[in-house]
This record gives C-alpha cells, sequence and structure tokens, in this order.
C-alpha cells in the first residue's frame, strides 16, 4: 500500500495527463495487503499473502467514454496508460447515461478519525500461530478436529477527477473462522472479526465452534426426510450466520438499485412506502455503524449516504450510483461499483430483539429446526426472491424446547419476503463480516440478528450415502 | 519485463531458497496480462475497458510445509522487480517455517516422471482479438443488441458483451534431489460472446441468455465467425416471449433431457467433488468437503453413475478454458476418466496430495500427481483445480432420446444453481422447458428447476447423445479457495437422458 500522499500522487498523474490531452478523467486507486493462514483437519496447509495495487481510470471526451485498468502506478506507465485509453476513446459512441463528474464534496469532511492511516500488522502470525495452536489444544482428548482461517487486510482506496474531487480513505479487516467436525463427518462453524487480528475474540470462536460441535456428538442422528414424503415445513431458528448469508444475498441481488430499476428484482413491483415484510424487520445500509468497514465514498467519489432500506415493514429506498440514477432519474445514493453491476448496499444493518438465542429455542414447543450457517445459496428467481440453500455446520431437530437431534445438512426454498413477514423473534444483532475476497477487498459488513421464522419450507435432505 | 532479465532473476531467487534450505521453490511470472471488455446494452455501449497487469509470485516448500508470497508491477525496474521477489522469496520462508510448527507430518512431494526441462505452450488461435478495431467490435455487438429487440416492448433489457483475455505466464522451480531446474512458459488466450434478455410483461420476468458467461472459447476471435449472431439473438428474443406467455412448469417426478448449454454447468458442480484437496479438507472453511469422501476406500470400483456415465478430465482437449500443458507444478497436462462406464477410477491429485489420498483409500492407489495444480493469478497459490471436465459422448442423437419419453421434460439454459457443501444435494433452476409427450417436442413450459441427490442423478443417466451434438460450455469463474480465486474450467456434453428427476417451480407456482 503507497498512503494517502503517494495514492493522490499516482492519481494526480492521471488527472494530469489527461487534462494535457484535453480529456475528462476519473481515477480510482485500490490496493491491500492481505495474510491468510489456514488449516484442515489441524493441519497447517496455506500461508499466502498478496500485496497489489490497481490503477482504474475512466477517461471521457463529452459522452464517450472508455476505461483502463493497469497495475502499474509509474509516470511513464501512466502516460502510457492515458494514451492507450485516449484512442480507444475515439471508437466509442456516446453513452447518453454516463454519470456527471462529480465536484469536491461539501456534505462530508475529507478527513475522517484515524481512518486514513494505512494500516499494518507486523504480528498477525504470532496471533496467528498462537490462535492455531489453541485449536489444536482444544481437539486433544475430542473425537474432534479443527479447520480453520485467519484472515487479515487493510486496504486503501483513493478517488479523483478532472473536476477537482480527490478522496483517500482505508479499512483494515481482520477474521477468524472455525469449522470443527466430528467423528461422524457432522461440522460445526463459529466466527469472529475484528479490524485488528488482536482484536479477534480467538477464545469465543474456539469455544462456541466445539460447544456445537460437542451437542451433534451427543445427539442421536435424525434425518427428517427418511420417511420419503417430501417437501415439509417447519418453524426455524437460524443463526447470525444463516440469516446473514440469507440478506447477502438479497442485498447483492434484490436490493440491488439497476436490478429494480430494469425490472428483475421483487422490489421492482413496489413503491417506496409500500409494506414489503412484516413489521418485525428493518434494514438500512449504514457505514458509519460501529464495527463495520467504514468506506465514506463509492467509487465515483460520490458520499455514501447512510440508506434506510425497509423500516418496520415499509420500502424506504433503495441504493443508486450515478449511471443507474441517470437512466431512472433518481439520485446517487453513493453507491457505485464503477461498472455495470450496478448499486448494492456493503454495511446492512438489520435492527435486532431482546432474545436470546437458547430463548428463541426454547419457544420451540412443535418440532423447529435450527439451522447454523447456509451453504452456497442462490435466487432460483429474482422476482419472487425465492430463496435456496443447504444448511451446514449444525442442523438440529428441538422439539419442546430442547434439542433433540442432529439432522443432515437440509435444503430450504422459500419466498424471501413473505418469510420475513413470519419473524417470531430475534437475538441483538451481531457483526458478520463478508467473507469471499477474490483478489481485492470489498469492504462488506453485515449487522445482523439471529432469527427465529416460523413455517419454512424445507425440500429435501443430504443424507449420507 | 524482458524475457532474459526475468530467467536470471529467477534464477537468483531460485538459488536464494535453496541456500536457505527450501526442498522445492517454484516462481510465477505474470508477464502481460491483457483483458478487453466490451458491453451494449439496449443498443448504448455502456462499457468499453481494457486492462493490464503483471506480478509474481513465489511458493516455497521448507520443513514439509508451504509459504507463499507476492508482489504486482514487473514494469519497474529490473533492481525493483528483484528487490521485491527477494522480499517475496523472504517472506515465503518465514511463512513456511511457521507454518512448519503448526504441522504434525511434512508434506512430501509426489515423484514427477520423465518431463521435460524446458517447454513452450501457447493456445492456438488464427484471429487475434487485440489486432481487430474496437469500433469494428462495438459494431457486431450493436447489431446483435439490436437483433434482441421487436416491437413489443417486452425485451426490457438486451445486452450483448465481448471479452477477450491474454496472459503468459513463467514458471520456473528447483527441487531438491532432481540434477536440473525447470523452465515453462505458456501463454493462454480466451475469447466469450454473451447474450442476455430480460423479458417483462406486467409482474411475469423471464430471462434467457447462452452458456455460463456466453459461448467462449479457448483461442482467438475466429469463433464469431463460426457463430450467426443474428440467429442466435432471434432465438433467444422468440424464447423469452414463449416463456411469457407459457404455462407454469408443474412440480413432481419427471424424465429430463438436458441439453448442452446447462448441462455443463451440472457437471462442472459435480466435478467439484473429485478435487482432491477437498478430499482431505482444504475447503473445509470455504467451499466445503466432498462426498467422494464416503466411497474413496472402493475407488476403482464402486458404482457412481448408470454404465452410459464417463466423466473425464481432459487438460489435452483444444478449445477450452481447463486446457494447458503444464500445470502450475510443472506437472503435464492429462486426459482420463474420473468415472468409466459408471466406475469412480479417479480424483484430481496434486503432488502434495498424492499420499495423503493414498492414506485414505488404504493403498497405493495414485502414483504421481495427475496435473490439475492452477493459480488465478500470481496474487494466489496453485489449488486443484478442475480443467476440462467432460461427459463423453454416447452414440445416439437428440431425437432418439426424445423418441424413447412418453411424458417428460426438455430443458436448456440456467437460471441459478446451489450445492450442498459435500456437492451431494443439487438445485438448478432453468431458463428454457419444454414439454415431450409420446415421443415429440411439445409446448413450452416456464419456471421449471429439478434437485436430488447426485448419485441418484448419474445412476439415471440412461443414455447420452453422440459428438455431432456436443458443446463445449466453458466457465470463466469457478469460485474456490481462500483468498478466493476465480478459475476458468471446461465441460463438454452432450444433450443426456435422465430418469426420475424430482422437477420443482422456480417461482413456487403450484407447489414447492
Amino acid at each position: 500500500m503507497r498512503g494517502k500522499t503517494e495514492t493522490l500522487d499516482i492519481l494526480s498523474c492521471v488527472v494530469k495527463e489527461a487534462r494535457r490531452l484535453g480529456l475528462d478523467a476519473e481515477a480510482i486507486w485500490s490496493s491491500y495487503r492481505e495474510a491468510t493462514m489456514r488449516s484442515a483437519w489441524g493441519e497447517v496447509h496455506q500461508t499466502p499473502t498478496a500485496d497489489a495495487g490497481i490503477l482504474e481510470f475512466r477517461l471521457r471526451r463529452g459522452f464517450r467514454a472508455a476505461r483502463i485498468s493497469v497495475a502499474e502506478s509509474n509516470q511513464k506507465a501512466i502516460s502510457a496508460a492515458v494514451k492507450r485509453c485516449s484512442e480507444m476513446l475515439s471508437e466509442v459512441p456516446e453513452n447518453p447515461y454516463l454519470p456527471d463528474l462529480l465536484h469536491p464534496p461539501t456534505d462530508f469532511p475529507e478527513e475522517i478519525g484515524n481512518l486514513q492511516g494505512v494500516p499494518e500488522f507486523p504480528d498477525d502470525l504470532t496471533v496467528k500461530e498462537r490462535a492455531f495452536a489453541h485449536v489444536k489444544r482444544s481437539a486433544r482428548g475430542t473425537q474432534l478436529v479443527g479447520s480453520g482461517r485467519f484472515f487479515t487486510a487493510g486496504c486503501e482506496m483513493g478517488v479523483a477527477n478532472t473536476a477537482g474531487l480527490a478522496r483517500y480513505h482505508t479499512a483494515s479487516y481482520s477474521f477468524l473462522s472455525l469449522v470443527v467436525t466430528g467423528a461422524h463427518g457432522l461440522s460445526s462453524y463459529a466466527d469472529r472479526a475484528s479490524t485488528s487480528p488482536e482484536g479477534v475474540d480467538v477464545d469465543a470462536v474456539i469455544d462456541e465452534a466445539f460447544a456445537r460441535a460437542a451437542r451433534a456428538q451427543q445427539l442421536p442422528f435424525f434425518d427428517p426426510f427418511s420417511d420419503g414424503k417430501g417437501a415439509r415445513r417447519y418453524d426455524s431458528v437460524f443463526t447470525h450466520y444463516a440469516v446473514g448469508e440469507w440478506l447477502y444475498w438479497l442485498s447483492m441481488f434484490i436490493f440491488n438499485g439497476l436490478s429494480v430499476f430494469e425490472g428483475e428484482s421483487f422490489l421492482s413491483g413496489y413503491r417506496i412506502g409500500d409494506r414489503i415484510t412484516g413489521d418485525r424487520f428493518s434494514m438500512r445500509d449504514d457505514w458509519t455503524h460501529p464495527g463495520v468497514i467504514p468506506l465514506p465514498f463509492d467509487l465515483e467519489g460520490a458520499t455514501r449516504s447512510v440508506l434506510p432500506l425497509v423500516e418496520r415493514g415499509i420500502f424506504r429506498g433503495i441504493p443508486c450510483d450515478g449511471m443507474t440514477a441517470k437512466k431512472s432519474g433518481m439520485k446517487s445514493t453513493g453507491h457505485s461499483l464503477f461498472g455495470s453491476w450496478g448499486a448494492v448496499p456493503f454495511c446492512v444493518v438489520v435492527d435486532g430483539g431482546n432474545d436470546t438465542f437458547e430463548t428463541l429455542v426454547a419457544q420451540s414447543v412443535t418440532p423447529t429446526i435450527v439451522g447454523t450457517y447456509f451453504n452456497y445459496p442462490s435466487l432460483p428467481d429474482l422476482r419472487e426472491a425465492v430463496f435456496t440453500a443447504t444448511t451446514r455446520h449444525g442442523t438440529f431437530l428441538v422439539e419442546d424446547g430442547k434439542y433433540k437431534a442432529v439432522c443432515p445438512p437440509l435444503r430450504l426454498r422459500m419466498r424471501s419476503f413473505e418469510a420475513l413477514e413470519r419473524i417470531d423473534g430475534m437475538t441483538p444483532p451481531r457483526l458478520i463480516r463478508g467473507q469471499e475476497n477474490y483478489g481485492m477487498f470489498y469492504p462488506i459488513s453485515l449487522v445482523v440478528p439471529a432469527m427465529r421464522l416460523s413455517d419454512v419450507n424445507f425440500v429435501g435432505s443430504n443424507p449420507t450415502i | 519485463m524482458d524475457n532474459n532479465i526475468a530467467r536470471r532473476i529467477i534464477d537468483d531467487v531460485l538459488d536464494f531458497v535453496e541456500k536457505h534450505g527450501a526442498s522445492y521453490a517454484d516462481v510465477r511470472l505474470y508477464l502481460d496480462d491483457q483483458g478487453e471488455s466490451l458491453s451494449v446494452k439496449n443498443e448504448v455501449v455502456e462499457s468499453a475497458s481494457i486492462g493490464s497487469e503483471s506480478g509474481a509470485g513465489v511458493r516455497v516448500l521448507k520443513n514439509g510445509s508451504w509459504g507463499f508470497a507476492s508482489f504486482s508491477d514487473l514494469s519497474r525496474p529490473e533492481s525493483i522487480c528483484r528487490h521485491e521477489l527477494f522480499a517475496a522469496a523472504r517472506e515465503a520462508l518465514a511463512l513456511a517455517e511457521t507454518s512448519s510448527r503448526l504441522r504434525s507430518f511434512p508434506l512430501e512431494l509426489a515423484p514427477l516422471g520423465n518431463v521435460p526441462l524446458v517447454a513452450n505452450y501457447e493456445t492456438s488461435y488464427s484471429v487475434d482479438p487485440f489486432s481487430v478495431p474496437i469500433s469494428e467490435k462495438i459494431a457486431l455487438l450493436k447489431d446483435a443488441c439490436a437483433a434482441l429487440n421487436d416491437a413489443s416492448g417486452k425485451i426490457a433489457v438486451r445486452t450483448s458483451e465481448l471479452t477477450s483475455g491474454r496472459f503468459t505466464k513463467m514458471w520456473a522451480a528447483f527441487e531438491r534431489g532432481l540434477p536440473q531446474r525447470r523452465y515453462i512458459t505458456q501463454t493462454f488466450r480466451s475469447c466469450a460472446f454473451e447474450l442476455f434478455v430480460l423479458a417483462i410483461d406486467g409482474d411475469e420476468v423471464q430471462e434467457r441468455s447462452f452458456g455460463h458467461g456466453g459461448i467462449a472459447h479457448a483461442g482467438g476471435l475466429e469463433f464469431i465467425h463460426t457463430l450467426n449472431v443474428q440467429d442466435l439473438a432471434t432465438q433467444l428474443r422468440s424464447e423469452a416471449h414463449e416463456l411469457l406467455t407459457a404455462p407454469e412448469c408443474e412440480p413432481g417426478m419427471a424424465d429430463i433431457i438436458i441439453l448442452p448449454h446447462h448441462l455443463g454447468l451440472h457437471v462442472h458442480e459435480t466435478g467439484h467433488a473429485f478435487e482432491g484437496d477437498r478430499l482431505l479438507g482444504y475447503e473445509q472453511t470455504y467451499v466445503g468437503g466432498t462426498f467422494i469422501n464416503e466411497i474413496i476406500a472402493d475407488i476403482g470400483s464402486y458404482p457412481f453413475g448408470s454404465e452410459a456415465v464417463n466423466i473425464v478430465a481432459e487438460a489435452t482437449f483444444p478449445g477450452g478454458y481447463g486446457t494447458f500443458a503444464f500445470d502450475d507444478e510443472g506437472v503435464p497436462a492429462q486426459s482420463f476418466h474420473l468415472v468409466e462406464q459408471g466406475i469412480i477410477k479417479n480424483v484430481l491429485t496434486s503432488r502434495e496430495t498424492v499420499q495423503q489420498i493414498n492414506r485414505r483409500i488404504g493403498r497405493n492407489y495414485f502414483t504421481q500427481s495427475n496435473g490439475t495444480m492452477r493459480a488465478a493469478s500470481y496474487t494466489r497459490m496453485p489449488l486443484i483445480r478442475m480443467t476440462n471436465i467432460s461427459l463423453l459422448p454416447g452414440n445416439v442423437t437428440l431425437s432418439d432420446l426424445i423418441g424413447r419419453l412418453d411424458r417428460g421434460l426438455l430443458l436448456e439454459g440456467t437460471q441459478s444453481w446451489s450445492m450442498s457443501e459435500d456437492r451431494k444435494n443439487f438445485d438448478f433452476g432453468v431458463q428454457y422447458a419444454r414439454e415431450i409427450r409420446n415421443g415429440k417436442i411439445g409446448r413450452v413450459v416456464r419456471n421449471a428447476g429439478y434437485t436430488g441427490n447426485n448419485l441418484a442423478f448419474w445412476r439415471s443417466c440412461e443414455a447420452i447423445a453422440g459428438e455431432n451434438e456436443a458443446y463445449m460450455l466453458n466457465v470463466p469463474n469457478c469460485g474456490k479457495g481462500m483468498p478466493g480465486q476465480s478459475m476458468s474450467t471446461g465441460h463438454r456434453t452432450s444433450p443426456a437422458l435422465f430418469r426420475n428427476v424430482e422437477v420443482f417451480n422456480r417461482k413456487q407456482r403450484g407447489g414447492s
């Protein structure tokens, strides 16, 4: 990573080169440093690190625009890239939806707290070694084995353009997840996140994952679908992890401003102010919430607004980027991804309740499924917001408020917004961080409660052979 | 960076790690990674972008453990690149030392066999997409996009896209006990053409597209000349219209024929189960394990599918996104059966997993890596990845398959996909389905999906159409690993008939 001065110098170099050619430009510098330690069944097998930066810019002449991304950041390379991109520009037709160049913000201070310093984790290897040794010790004398992933990353992002805008921000992220597997092959899970490796509550991760795995070992095995009778409905209690996976998918695809505008999303059929869920559900995009990865501007340089999405069941808002704003007549909310992917909430905060997780479980008079995690979710239909996934890392049958059996992974398929009408209870929300990182750091965070939902549609199980 | 300079720096770094106790090390340099993406939506060119990238990664095996570090930008002066590569090597050594304290047994690399010391490979092509003027490619896309539209006002979104890529990877390795180092340079090329329509009529919304990320090809732009773009666009548009007014797909058990633009993805998702690292728990903390663990002791005899099912890993098959000459451990590309006449015969291995997998099997089933280790970029360690995992053609025709069914469904076009972590349970939504009645194609039905148990599914495969109806579905974005890696794979299939599969309505209409 380069730090604020060097990053803004790199961006300034693009801006000057563009001006020299009589062009407008918007430039983004993103760089990251990340380090992972990963174990499989108790044995560390990967310790990769990566250090990379990408300079991406869009040159514009009127409504014509062309983009280029390069890993090089020296003056000579930038000049060459600007030249290449400008040559391409003449071949590209006009795009009437090209967003306006943004001017320096007046609505938000440029410097925010301590978020401008480049994060460094000099001791992260020691912290990780200690954590993985702890996992091994915890497994000793049990029939359980732990597989862990401890990820640390710092990222910086700068945005500048020929209208005089120049913004810079950093973020850091540490995340430990642990899968504990029993002799029967069933797994358990826990994770915790923080802004630094030292801040990750390693003990909590280990305690939670091993406790759930021990419970699974003590209970009899029961496959509700072994009777061959097909789909059935259960009241269900889903942990923060499962609720986070579900709402992440809804955020990316259903609350995507472009998807709503184009008519593909469930929300396309509704107007702001319509009721879309039961009144227990409220969700907003809030980068200022404590613990989330706080990126105060989007990739067009627009200030990211704190955006109510659903308030007590009422549809309140949708994220929007510059291009969608031009097409739809809406205003940008500062959620641009600088591409054609639309605008999505990255810092999803859902109001919770006052129940504890065990209280939610104890409310189960009729047979109830407790699900820890959702694996490989999908939305078979965006317009109906149909969600499917299999449960993972601990699926239990509860009856009369007590854990009765451990189940194989179960597949559910449900209309999401109908399910959100049937929230029977919630815990306080907890920070869940986005887990997928495909070559660049995306500041995704979710603050979500565990939920009790009635009448969830389960359609099959995944029995052992 | 000049190749001679690169070679000199690599040699110096390999000297360095060898002197500092590594038993094996490889260096990967991505010298000139080029990409271009053009996108037209509703006749407007929304995106025209190009990109280039360079960087290097160093992987070191010391005390039986891996360490890996990387850096970007090889356009800088030789002295800076040299400094960065040595810094990465030092970091990789330190990471390996730390890891080794957290292992109870050292990783061991399976022997290599007879491999060349120096080799070069390049994807064959005849039209370099980067030499074709952008205006020409945009004109093609605008025409295609216009052909997706009509006067109905119901084709709400229409998109045409063309993406092209080219990258050169220089790989070198030393290994204690081997007399000489090895040097391999490979250049890969790919192109993909994508068409998409979203049709809306009131509350009814339907999509149609081809493939999974378009019609894609490992090679140059010549493939576009084999396509009748106007016909393809017209087909999608008219099918989208049909879907808007089609009756609902009724849930229940059905005999189904799946066409290659979707079947390739089912083979892909099944292929993950054969990854040897998943077998060993390497992916427990992300994408999961594999149900092959439950049957691995019986590899060589266990009935995975029906006798019609032959699934191969064919890294040598031309045109696939999983085609190469050497993997990222320098193991030559191979073609072998994963499933032969229904019997599981192999899993995908790497040098470090061979012995571990043999221990799980309980005998020395594997002797060498079958060459499937690939990294998505210089910032990533190689992982076991699918190559071209294909369902070999049978000897009937699609017409024969249709003629066998009194009642059934013909399924095409992927809408959604979801798998259990062990890849046993699957759930696919499809875009386009037609009924089959009395051996003939009938009316279109909408919102179909199918779900079930993968072993039962492959055992229900009755017949597969022949070579003439085969199609290579190339997947550009297969996710795996943490940190994540997006990899390209290929999947050649022909239409295939499966009996008694659970069909559902993906909008949850008319039942579950």
